[in-house]
């Protein structure tokens, strides 16, 4: 019972294991393969029933039932085994050639022509087809089979090959390349193909790793789709910045340096407004180079009226810096309007940046003109700002420069008042003392008596202490009863 | 025009005044107010005061933009650039001291 169970079920499952698909194949121990090597008559059947697509474990195994059990195996097994192993699939020919190696048994001619046949349908690269032709000899391909492999790899470039997920592969011009080494025939490209491979991959013009495939497809006759590519070059420009935009705009301009040189295309008239908007989008000291590139590739200067635009651009923003990097390289002088520096105020003050006020102010040399609603607003904002980042120990000082507060309390002091005075009291509470001596003096704002109390305490000008705490007794309690407590030991 | 707007900052720098002895630091402060070297002839050349102070520590050849200063119209002094307080971050980090004055529109640059 025993033996029978092992010669029907046991052995094939035994082979089952070294030919699992889960991909690590067992190596297997001496015992299991003597009884193989026993029964091969038997075994030999469920080997070729499995072996298929393990053809190098096939081979270690035959190779190991040969050497160490004497197995002996006839020519006409191993080319009935090359049969099995024919398939459209890379491993076929790692299979045949390990076999071919081991055994020394040549394939039949049929065999070979099939071998090639499938070889050109299935997933080739340069290494194989070098592999193939080491153990085959160079492949004898008519004009119609040679077609077809070149027209697969157009087909494959055009996106019209179903391809195994996760194995997707890009085709490489390296794999065609060493197929029409081999051969002396020329292929006869199918026109269509191309140009849809063209189609298909224009979302890679500015890609420099695809630039030899539009080279190679231009060479076969392939026309580029005109309106295609003006769609694409024209998308570039309006592209979301992925980048910082110095390197956006540095890309930009070496991708349409790519497409206009590998399509042979000018840009057209209605392009000069995008040119145009790029210019001002991009320029600044840190891009100089990206625009001259621009300009040197598509003849449109970037001329002083769009520096102008810029300087404006960057004037509305508040960004004195940029401006003046930017007049220091193009040794341009920029052009101030009053207009403009008030809308910049504005700009700043309603976003609470009242050191890039300041710098506007040393810039320009024009002093605000702004309602106090919008001086309430920027403290606000400071405010806000002030207790979003008090967690990450940032402090006034280093949220707006004290000369700042000056500044600001020269021009608009009912506001600054009020936000100082507002201020000190989260700035006691936080014992931020020398911060808050700081912006007394900045600003020579007088604080109330209940802050003025706690600041004569922590200087221990006790007779101010007396005279203050006397006439605000109860707000001292209520707001810094600590402090008030010190009163008992003054007295 | 441009000597109106140049005449209103103050420039401070700090030269290397390694192995000098004091005539020697004392000679070189006088050639350097004199605008012996690029910067200080630039700085003199637009009507740029500026103080000279000399540092042990360091072998630069060029000296350390210290502290940049400018009048407001409203007459007062504010600091408009700091060299200890520049971070390494800042775009002018990594510039000679002149690109910095030039950039800061304290100098203006040659046409």
């Amino acid at each position: 019972m025993e033996k029978i169970k092992l010669r029907t079920t046991g052995l094939e499952r035994l082979i089952l294991g070294y030919f699992n698909t889960s991909g690590t194949t067992e190596e297997p121990d001496n015992a299991q393969l003597e009884i193989v090597a026993k029964n091969w008559q038997e075994s030999g059947k469920y080997f070729k029933k499995h072996f298929k697509g393990h053809s190098y474990s096939a081979a270690r195994i035959l190779k190991r039932l040969r050497k160490e059990f004497n197995v002996g195996f006839t020519e006409e097994e191993i080319r009935d085994l090359y049969d099995e192993l024919i398939l459209p699939d890379v491993d076929c020919l790692r299979g045949i050639a390990s076999f071919a190696q081991e055994f020394s048994v040549p394939l039949t001619e049929p065999q070979t022509k099939k071998f090639w046949n499938n070889f050109f349908r299935g997933k080739w690269g340069n290494y194989d087809l070098e592999d193939a032709v080491k153990y085959l000899g160079k492949p004898d391909l008519n004009q119609e089979e040679l077609n077809y492999a070149c027209n697969d790899f157009l087909r494959d470039l055009a996106g019209l090959k179903v391809r195994e997920k996760g194995t997707e592969r890009m085709p490489r011009l390296e794999d065609l390349s060493a197929l029409l080494k081999l051969v002396s025939l020329t292929p006869q490209w199918d026109m269509e193909t191309a140009g849809k491979a063209y189609e298909y991959m224009i979302p890679l013009l500015d890609n420099p790793f695809a630039e030899k495939k539009f080279i190679f497809l231009r060479d076969i006759g392939v026309s580029p789709p005109v309106e295609k590519v003006r769609k694409f070059y024209r998308e570039l420009f309006a592209r979301k910045e992925r980048y910082s935009s110095s390197r956006e705009a540095g890309y930009i301009a070496e991708s349409l340096e790519r497409v206009l040189k590998l399509t042979n295309l000018s840009l057209e008239q209605r392009d000069r407004k995008l040119i145009l908007r790029f210019y001002r989008q991009h320029l600044s000291s840190d891009n100089l180079e990206a625009i001259r590139k621009m300009e040197k590739i598509i003849g449109i200067p970037c001329d002083a009226e769009i520096v102008n635009l810029v300087f404006g651009d960057m004037l509305r923003r508040g960004d004195t810096a940029s401006i003046n990097h930017l007049s220091a390289e193009l040794k341009i002088t920029p052009a101030i309007q009053e207009s403009i520096v008030q809308e910049a105020y504005r700009n700043l003050f309603r976003e609470g940046k009242l050191d890039s006020a300041l710098k506007m102010y040393l810039f320009s040399d024009i002093e605000p003109v702004t309602d106090p609603k919008t001086i309430e607003m920027a403290y606000k904002k400071l405010e806000t700002k002030l207790r979003k980042k008090e967690r990450s120990c940032y402090t006034l000082g280093h949220t707006v420069d004290f000369q700042t507060f000056g500044w600001m309390s020269r021009r608009f002091p009912e506001q600054t008042g009020k936000f100082v005075k507002r201020h000190l009291r989260t700035m006691i509470h936080e014992g931020r003392f020398p911060e808050i001596e700081k912006l007394l003096s900045s600003t020579n704002v007088s604080p109330e008596p209940e802050e003025a109390y706690v600041l004569a305490c922590k200087k221990g000008d006790w007779k101010l202490v007396k005279s203050i705490f006397e006439a605000n007794s109860d707000s001292i309690t209520r707001l810094y009863p600590e402090y008030a407590r010190l009163y008992q030991y003054v007295v | 025009m441009e000597k109106n707007i140049a005449s209103r900052f103050n420039v401070s720098l700090q030269y290397s005044s390694d192995m000098l002895s004091d005539k020697e630091r004392h000679a070189k402060r006088k050639r350097l107010y004199n605008g012996n070297d690029n910067i200080t002839s630039a700085l003199k050349h637009s009507g740029v005061s500026y103080l000279i102070s000399f540092g042990f520590d360091f072998h630069f050849a060029e000296p350390i933009l210290e502290r940049v200063t400018k009048i407001g119209r409203d007459r007062i002094e504010y600091e408009i650039f700091n060299g200890w307080k520049c971070l390494a971050s800042s775009p002018v980090c990594g510039h000679s001291v002149l690109d910095v004055l030039v950039s800061l529109r304290v100098i203006r640059n040659k046409k």
